[in-house]
């Protein structure tokens, strides 16, 4: 156990160092998503390969002119405007203070997007807190027609299975302000894990791959709608 | 003899008591004079000093003479004539024109009131005058029976003459809005009503109502609501049809009984082309209808193009384009048609020419890249040149320099030199530019510290030239250093194009607070645009149109012009023409100029039908546009929408105003009322003239020139 932790936060830092290196020659206008980072005690900050290993499949496989980077931010940094979509995932509690309620709102209603993917534990957390956010706004299903389904690959199925949880189905849900989709949450999936690295999650080649196109789903869709 | 009164603000007898104090001041002035004068020019300077001071005595008690006299005048008889078009229905005596005819010519009236005069009249929207020998040749073609007016209008006439009654002859069917009781009961005169046509209900079928929207979109479905009215019809097929010039476009029948008598009809059409149509309503016709007037109708639609396409050609996805997409979808009126290249060149979804074609602006978003096919590029480009579709190009980092080059004929830039490292920049707007649409985003705003709150964006330094008629309204600045050109706008003809050499803007809509600049000004940026591209200067700079889409045959049909130049200075010395044709008639008018852009003119009352018109604006004999239109000219059918007497309100107009009613086959029951009125002998009329004095010059003239001429005489005699 003691030994997991270690090898986690090596990589963890590891990968600190790697961004830090890729920061300084990156491209300004590329485009990047935040890590939010928040409170309640949860590890916000796991798999940061994930976001890495989902910029450079989709610079490939969509053109995305995007630096693969992992880079986090705080609801109440200056920098959070900057990030054009923000990705929240975890194991255990989150909480939002008032500000940040209200940052995170601000931040939707302006044009940002929010990706939440459940690691396996977060889900009565975080509809809890993201009912904060839009009190009126319940979070939705979204019918396998949806079109971020379908946008740049093809998931007939909705949301893939990429990790057991609980052996439900996948579910995919979403909340809609002002008819945009401004959260999509992903629940007995975890697609984030699918994106981390291999050795990470030993997830088999083509369920990766499957996690991969479902992130480059989201991508396209964020940056078309 | 005339008898004179004369009334004064003080009581008359201080007046004489102050008259009697002025002479007796008068004569003891001049009693003894030094030099001694003879008596008799004592007497003249006595007279002439009581005479000036009775005059301002007057003039201070505001005097008012009035003057009455009598004479004899012959008492009058009104005849009150409906000349509306709603006298024209048949009846079961026949038509109501023609009876009434007959009872103007059949009596001799003249002979039966020889001890009055008769003043005839007619109405219709408004009361005239005629000649009693020529009302039976009237031509009741009113299109409105408006009665109280006729009423109100009719005041002057009893009030001038001794008016003893008002026979008015009508079928009471008063298209006025308001009741004429009000105005018939002020009247003062008793009104003898005499009804013309049928109480009974005649079997007629017409369109009560028609409602549909005033402005729709092509090819979408328009309802219209019609309400045809049937009475006397039992078990009757009834159809009703929208027709427009190319024919029916929309069909319904309905079966009409005699317990119903209003049926509601909802059809439905798709209109295809643009611009304003006429659609005619009719129901068909059933033999024993006592008229067929009312089985017509019509109503105006405009019809505007169907929701605008934008075409959007993204390189790839990215954050500008969902931005720019989201900004341009806020108008419900936008269709966004979004193209994304795959990376390996291939456009998703399928693209077509026709998809240009139906566009009205293309945007190249971040296109084309290195992954683009030429062929694929060639073509587009062809194709926006060929329809002429205005374009916005905003070139980014991942903008492929070579194949760039497709794109120049068709913007406002040349292009020299590879692209440089991404640089970040900020907005600075060119002297003078402050004022250009694209610019000018909000216009309640100093416009340049608006623009100065703008966050950073991003561009990649390039060897830009300009084209020749092409503007740069704004420019990138690094620091203090303008780099290069941000936006240029270009006209060629009729098409405009924009390249926008930054890009990252959509971080302008995250970075600003809309709290703080009154909503999100990047949205406003789009808007503005996106209509500035889309709009063609002539036709928002000369308007030439009919005041209305829809006349009448009474009225005159009037055209309005506004006209501007490029810079929207009011062009005040244009010729403006305007042909208007219906089939084969041609009709010219030639607008008035009436300062500052706008000109005015009519025609003349033009027969029913659909007309089309031509506006030429010429100035200095070169011509500057022509406007193209249509308008209607149609019947109004308000005077058939009841086609029995309206006894009811004839009566109440008789009782209220202590007269009678009768109907037209019993007119001569009038003739002894209206003889009972009369007296044998002449009617004595006083006639008062009021002469104020107050404000009469002349006394103030005389009175100077009574004390004038007492100082001289004064002088003369030495005494001064």
């Amino acid at each position: 156990m003691v030994y997991c932790s270690v090898k986690r936060l090596t990589s963890v830092i590891l990968f600190q160092g790697l961004t830090s290196i890729i920061l300084l020659a990156q491209i300004e206008s590329q485009f990047r998503i935040g890590r939010l980072k928040y409170s309640g005690g949860s590890d916000w900050y796991n798999d940061p390969s994930a976001e890495i290993n989902l910029l450079s499949y989709a610079r490939v496989h969509a053109g995305i002119d995007a630096v693969p980077t992992y880079e986090f931010v705080e609801l109440s940094s200056e920098k959070l405007f900057t990030y054009p979509m923000l990705f929240m995932t975890g194991h255990g509690n989150i909480v939002f203070s008032e500000t940040e309620v209200q940052r995170l709102r601000e931040y939707l209603t302006r044009g940002g997007f929010l990706y939440v993917d459940d690691d396996y534990g977060l889900d009565k957390a975080f509809r809890r807190e993201i009912q904060k956010v839009f009190p009126n706004t319940p979070l939705v299903e979204l019918p396998f027609s949806h079109p971020l389904y379908h946008c740049w690959f093809e998931f007939p199925s909705g949301v893939p299975k990429i990790h057991a949880h609980d052996d439900n189905p996948p579910q995919g849900f979403g909340i809609f302000y002002e008819g945009r989709l401004v959260v999509f949450y992903t629940f007995e999936s975890n697609p984030s894990d699918g994106w981390a690295d291999p050795e990470i999650h030993h997830d088999p080649p083509e369920v990766r791959e499957k996690a991969l196109q479902f992130g480059t789903n989201i991508l396209v869709w964020v940056m078309t709608h | 003899m005339p008898s004179i009164s004369w009334a004064t603000s003080i009581p008359k007898i201080v007046i004489i008591f102050l008259l009697l104090v002025v002479a007796f001041l008068s004569w003891w002035y001049y009693r003894r004079t030094v030099p001694p004068l003879p008596m008799n020019r004592r007497v003249l300077l006595m007279t002439l000093r009581w005479c000036g001071f009775s005059i301002l005595l007057l003039l201070l008690s505001q005097p008012l003479i009035s003057v009455l006299w009598k004479r004899s005048v012959l008492p009058s008889i009104v005849i009150l004539v409906d000349n509306s078009k709603s006298m024209t229905v048949s009846d079961t005596d026949g038509k109501r024109n023609e009876v009434v005819r007959s009872l103007l010519s059949r009596f001799e009236w003249k002979e039966h009131f020889r001890n009055a005069l008769l003043h005839a009249y007619s109405f219709d929207s408004k009361l005239k005058q005629v000649a009693f020998s020529s009302i039976d040749s009237l031509e009741f073609n009113g299109e409105e029976t408006n009665l109280p007016r006729a009423l109100q209008e009719l005041k002057t006439v009893v009030a001038k003459q001794d008016v003893i009654g008002v026979v008015l002859i009508s079928d009471g069917n008063s298209t006025a809005s308001v009741s004429p009781l009000y105005e018939a009961v002020q009247l003062g005169v008793p009104i003898y009503t005499v009804g013309v046509g049928d109480t009974i209900v005649q079997r007629d079928i017409a369109i009560e109502k028609i409602r549909s929207n005033e402005v729709c979109y092509s090819h979408s479905r328009v309802p219209v609501h019609i309400t045809v009215r049937s009475t006397g019809f039992t078990n009757e097929r009834v159809s009703v049809q929208v027709r427009d010039e190319s024919g029916t476009v929309a069909m319904h029948t309905v079966e009409v009984s005699e317990e119903k008598q209003e049926y509601p009809v909802e059809l439905f059409f798709v209109p295809t082309k643009e611009g304003v149509h006429t659609y005619n309503v009719l129901v068909s016709q059933h033999r024993g209808e006592v008229t067929y007037k009312n089985n017509r109708g019509s109503f105006d639609i405009k019809v505007l193009k169907s929701k605008r396409t934008i075409t959007v050609v993204a390189g790839s996805p990215s954050p500008d384009v969902a931005f720019m997409r989201r900004s341009l979808e806020l108008d419900t009126l936008l269709r966004v048609v979004l193209f994304v290249q795959h990376p390996s060149g291939t456009i998703r979804p399928q693209f077509t020419p026709r998809h240009i074609e139906q566009s009205d602006c293309v945007f190249f978003l971040g296109y084309p890249t290195v992954a683009t096919s030429t062929e694929q590029l060639q073509e587009l480009c062809s194709l926006c040149s060929q329809m002429n579709k205005p374009l916005l190009w905003m070139v980014s980092r991942t903008v492929d320099f070579e194949k760039m080059k497709f794109l120049l004929s068709l913007v406002p830039i040349e292009i020299r030199g590879n692209i440089q490292a991404e640089k970040v920049v900020f907005p600075s707007i060119v002297p003078g530019m402050e004022v250009h649409p694209i610019i000018a985003i909000d216009q309640q705003k100093d416009i340049r510290a608006t623009w100065s709150e703008f966050p950073p964006y991003y561009t990649v330094p390039l060897s830009v030239t300009v084209k020749p008629g092409a503007q740069v309204i704004a420019e990138s600045k690094s620091g203090n250093t303008q780099l290069q050109p941000f936006i240029v706008v270009q006209t060629v003809g009729s098409r405009k194009s924009c390249v926008l050499l930054g890009y990252g803007l959509w971080r302008w809509r995250m970075l600003m607070n809309p709290d703080v600049m009154g909503g999100y000004v990047y949205d406003r940026f789009v808007r503005t645009l996106l209509q500035w591209l889309t709009t063609n200067d002539d036709e928002q700079r000369i308007r030439v149109q009919p005041v209305k889409r829809q006349f009448v045959t009474s009225e005159k049909v009037e055209f309005e012009a506004q006209l501007y130049d490029e810079a929207y200075r009011s062009i005040d010395n244009a010729e403006v023409i305007v042909a208007v044709t219906n089939n084969n008639e041609l009709y010219e008018c030639i607008l008035t100029p009436l300062g500052n852009g706008q000109y005015e003119g009519a025609l003349d009352q033009l027969p029913t039908g659909n007309y089309s018109y031509r506006a030429r604006v010429t100035v200095h004999n070169l011509s500057v546009s022509t406007v193209n239109g249509k308008f209607f000219v149609g019947e109004s059918s308000d005077e058939f929408r009841e086609l029995t007497m309206n006894k009811q309100l004839l009566q109440l107009l008789a009782t209220r105003t202590g007269g009678t009613f009768v109907e037209a086959h019993d007119i001569q029951r009038l003739f002894p009322l209206l003889q009972s009125r009369l007296s044998s002998k002449p009617v004595m009329r006083d006639e008062v003239v009021e002469i104020d004095l107050r404000s009469a010059l002349w006394m103030l003239v005389v009175g100077v020139f009574i004390f004038t001429s007492e100082w001289i005489l004064r002088r003369n005699y030495g005494l001064l």
